[in-house]
């Protein structure tokens, strides 16, 4: 079975993959919430009380969703760095 | 246990906690807004005053208690609690006050409820957010909260 010498063979990841993976996953979080202005609601809910109800969830469901953006989008790009394929060779 | 198992579980689990409390604070905050003047025990119309709300292509119409009917502004006095009955004299419509954030259908043959109540006095912007022919984007109505 052909293996990718960026793999060097190994199936684990070491220390220094680790890292890296949990620094790019931290970046693209942070990177989602400068984005969103730090979850704060678009407009003041102190308007109406009944807005207060509507935006309530909002800064929640927006770092909910930068959680799990942060995850996927980020093991992605560590993955995709991790295991490039680094032959002077393809595939076909 | 073994360790890719654990991390499996603790996916499954953490992703099915993290649905299951964005579900309950939805449902809540969903079943404040849309209850919000009775669950202040303002049931009787003393509490609150009621106003039928029309959409057309492409104007708002605004029926009054008294049945003075205004088109594309509705005058709304801060700290009043208001039921509005929504509904659509011809096709699909949406009413959205994106300051309030609120936003319902108006669908025809069918009325629904919404509360409103605005502390701060101003002038909001009424959206229609269905589009509803070639006037949609004429069909923009004016909230104003006096004090």
């Amino acid at each position: 079975m052909f293996t990718p010498r960026s793999m060097g063979g190994e199936k684990n990841l070491s220390g220094r993959d680790y890292v890296m993976w949990f620094l790019i996953i931290g970046l693209v979080f942070l990177v989602w919430m400068w984005a969103g202005d730090w979850g704060a609601p678009p407009v003041n809910p102190g308007v109406s009380p009944i807005s207060q109800h509507v935006f309530a969830p909002y800064t929640v469901v927006y770092v909910g969703a930068g959680v799990v953006t942060a995850l996927f989008m980020g093991s992605m790009i560590f993955f995709v760095y991790r295991f490039r394929e680094r032959e002077e060779y393809g595939e076909g | 246990m073994e360790r890719a198992r654990a991390m499996e579980l603790a996916t499954i689990f953490g992703a099915a906690a993290v649905l299951a409390y964005l579900a309950v604070s939805a449902a809540t905050n969903l079943y404040i807004i849309d209850n919000y003047g009775t669950l202040a025990g303002n049931t009787t119309h003393s509490d609150y005053i009621d106003i039928k709300v029309v959409a057309r292509q492409f104007s708002w119409e605004f029926v009054l208690p008294n049945g003075t009917v205004s088109y594309n502004t509705l005058t709304i006095k801060a700290g009043q609690l208001y039921r509005l009955s929504l509904t659509s004299a011809d096709v699909l419509h949406s009413f959205y006050v994106p300051e309030l954030g609120i936003k319902y259908e108006a669908v025809p043959g069918f009325t629904y409820i919404l509360w409103l109540k605005v502390d701060r006095p101003g002038v909001y912007y009424i959206y229609c957010a269905e589009y509803c022919g070639v006037g949609h984007y004429l069909m923009i109505g004016k909230l104003v909260v006096v004090p």
